[in-house]
């Protein structure tokens, strides 16, 4: 494994991040000279040596630099010191339907989007049926992307991006949108490639996922990196140092950009620190019988409230939460959605309150934490607020086992002739 | 610097597609669709024949034709820096989203607004000879004046796309700036009407190297002016080079600061 394919030394990497907008004549002469920008360190000082055939997973809090490395890896970003190898044609799931033009045919953008992710004309063309397949679009190939509806959109993208034949592939967040069958998808693209010997660099916050599937994982913490190697080990300690900094109450620290990566480049305020007012999901609570609690019997009736703060609008979305429980394994996941709200929109300056309420919450004793998310209806991430929440299950003294199954216990007297 | 021309050599097919689409999506959607890129040059055509030899009355034999044979090579010129000057941040979202050759972006402008001159042959040619200007062997030195021309656009393009991403006063100071340019570039009027004193002032200006060029193969039937179109071709060629090593040190932080 002498043979590493992407090698980082010493790399950082630091951002300007404008106070304003002062990219014109006047504010260049009014603030000549003065910085109206403060400095933001995305990374400092990071190594670290990827072999071919791996597959790692790069984990970390928001603002903790993953993406920033994912990007100067596939050299969309230049690092400020230090230097970057990459040997082999890198794709990124990150760029999924870039470049496409709306008002040119399905077929047409393939070509197009194809040329942007480096195939040549006679790469796409042997590759078309096979991508107009995949894709499952029919006769729809023919139209003009702008008739697609988002569901199909992301599936020409998707088709065109698998059929990129890297020897690196990048994945950020993807696996975060869309629907269950087209994270299925992804999924089973990334096995294929990794039977295929491919080198994959994944960023997530799915610690499940870095544990089935990744060779090494990195865990980035403030701009560096905190640990490298087993999967589990580094999630678990990656997980431990964030409970234990979500339990010393100074959480804002770290979960403050708990924006998800998508929603992070188109407001670039959730870079400045900013005070717990930014955040859309202000605060996720689990209460039995009207009161907040953080520990519920199990089998008990209980509501988990999620309270939105608009100050900015909210519009067009739908709610999702995830109880994960302590091994990190997603126990349940549920969206207002397929629970009938049909949409959540909030005025801005106004709050809401959405809640789910479960009879009896059957659920095997021990800890458990909600990630939360507010997505778009176009299922483009808004907000993703993890570990939003964490609640005990205490045993009731009447049964055991991994789940409380409801039942009821009945005796009919037989009789006998 | 050959390290990035091999760069952009390798995308060669994403910068094809990005002519194309530069040329294809122009008139989308418009009765006319492409026939515009011809219609177009001819409308140019009539309302300057009208303007200039109905009003203006200028004395040079088939004056529309002496102008319109500048006009096309100005605007080819001037299109590409006016639109690559904003082409970087009109494809911000593939900027900052896929690594490719940042170059491929004011590239791409230059090589639509280079087909696009050539479109417009199709009607320059032909009205050229309908006025008696009947084709001649001269005319082989066309693709020559094109190519340097096309060398010379993309060097102030490069370094145009480059500077506006972070000074973006840039677009719309050249905006004027490109209409006065015109005005000290012999398209209306043909460089012997410049006063003697201001000569060797003019000639500083490379863009008239070009122009003065196209008007002496096509219109005057002459070779070009060797000396002037030689300087006007180490000029680019100068230019080229420093724009495109400008455009790589400032391309390096496009994908923040767009």
């Amino acid at each position: 494994m002498a043979n590493d394919v992407i090698r980082v030394q010493n790399v950082s990497k630091s951002f300007r991040v404008h106070s304003g907008k002062n990219m014109t004549l006047k504010d260049k002469i009014l603030y000549a000279g003065r910085a109206r920008y403060r400095e933001f360190v995305a990374l400092k000082d990071v190594s670290i040596t990827i072999p071919k055939g791996s597959t790692t997973g790069l984990l970390g809090v928001n603002g903790s630099g993953k993406s920033t490395l994912l990007k100067l890896i596939s050299r969309i970003l230049y690092p400020d010191q230090g230097t970057i190898e990459v040997n082999g044609r890198v794709s990124s799931l990150l760029e999924l339907g870039a470049g496409f033009h709306p008002d040119f045919t399905g077929v047409e953008n393939i070509y197009l989007n194809g040329a942007l992710l480096g195939l040549s004309k006679k790469e796409i063309k042997a590759k078309i049926d096979e991508i107009i397949d995949f894709s499952e679009l029919g006769d729809f190939i023919s139209e003009p992307i702008r008739n697609y509806s988002s569901g199909m959109y992301m599936r020409l993208a998707f088709s065109v991006a698998v059929a990129v034949d890297p020897d690196i592939l990048l994945i950020d967040e993807i696996l975060a949108v869309g629907d269950a069958a087209f994270q299925a998808k992804c999924l089973n693209h990334i096995k294929k490639l990794q039977q295929m010997n491919k080198t994959i660099v994944i960023v997530t916050h799915d610690t499940g996922i870095v544990e089935r599937f990744c060779d090494t994982a990195v865990w980035l913490r403030d701009s560096r990196i905190a640990y490298i190697g087993e999967p589990e080990k580094c999630t678990q300690i990656y997980l431990d140092a964030v409970f234990r900094q979500a339990h010393e109450g100074n959480n804002m620290s770290f979960d403050r950009s708990e924006a998800p990566v998508a929603a992070e480049e188109k407001s670039p305020q959730t870079m400045e620190s900013s005070p717990p007012s930014s955040r859309l999901i202000e605060k996720v609570s689990v209460s039995v019988a009207g009161f907040e609690t953080d520990a519920v019997m199990a089998g008990d009736q209980a509501t988990i409230a999620i309270q939105l703060n608009a100050f900015k609008e909210i519009k067009d979305t739908y709610l999702e939460i995830q109880l994960y429980n302590q091994q990190h394994r997603m126990v349940f996941e549920t969206n207002s959605f397929k629970g009938h709200i049909k949409k959540i929109d909030v005025e801005p300056g106004m709050k809401k309150n959405v809640s789910i309420d479960f009879p009896n919450l059957t659920l095997e004793v021990g800890e458990y934490f909600i990630n939360t998310r507010l997505v778009s209806n176009e299922n483009e991430p808004v907000e993703f607020y993890e570990k939003s929440c964490s609640f005990q299950v205490i045993p009731n003294a009447k049964e055991n086992g991994l789940m409380m199954i409801p039942h009821e216990w009945n005796e009919t007297e037989l009789v006998v002739e | 610097m050959i390290y990035r021309i091999k760069e952009v050599y390798l995308y060669r097919s994403m910068l094809w597609s990005l002519i194309l689409s530069e040329l294809r999506t122009r008139y989308r959607g418009s009765v006319l669709g492409f026939l515009w890129t011809f219609v177009n040059p001819l409308l140019m055509l009539i309302v300057y024949t009208l303007v200039f030899s109905l009003v203006m009355r200028i004395k040079l034999p088939h004056y529309s034709a002496f102008l319109f044979i500048g006009l096309l090579g100005w605007n080819m010129f001037a299109a590409a820096a006016q639109s690559s000057s904003s082409v970087v941040l009109r494809q911000a979202s593939m900027v900052k989203k896929i690594y490719f050759p940042r170059e491929i972006l004011p590239l791409s402008v230059v090589g639509g607004s280079m087909f696009n001159y050539i479109f417009s042959l199709v009607i320059l040619l032909p009205y050229l000879a309908v006025t008696g200007y009947f084709p001649s062997v001269i005319w082989l030195y066309l693709p020559l004046i094109l190519l340097v021309e096309t060398i010379m656009t993309a060097g102030f393009s490069l370094i145009f796309s480059a500077v506006n991403v972070y000074f973006r006063d840039l677009e719309h100071m050249l905006g004027i700036f490109i209409m006065a340019w015109f005005y000290v570039t012999p398209v209306v009027y043909p460089i012997t009407m410049i006063p003697h004193k201001y000569a060797q002032l003019f000639k500083l200006n490379p863009v008239t190297d070009i122009i003065v060029s196209f008007q002496d193969v096509l219109y005057y039937h002459q070779p070009m002016q060797w000396k002037m179109f030689f300087y006007g071709t180490i000029f680019s060629i100068v230019l080229l080079v420093v724009g495109w090593q400008l455009f790589a040190k400032l391309s390096k932080r496009f994908a923040e600061e767009v």
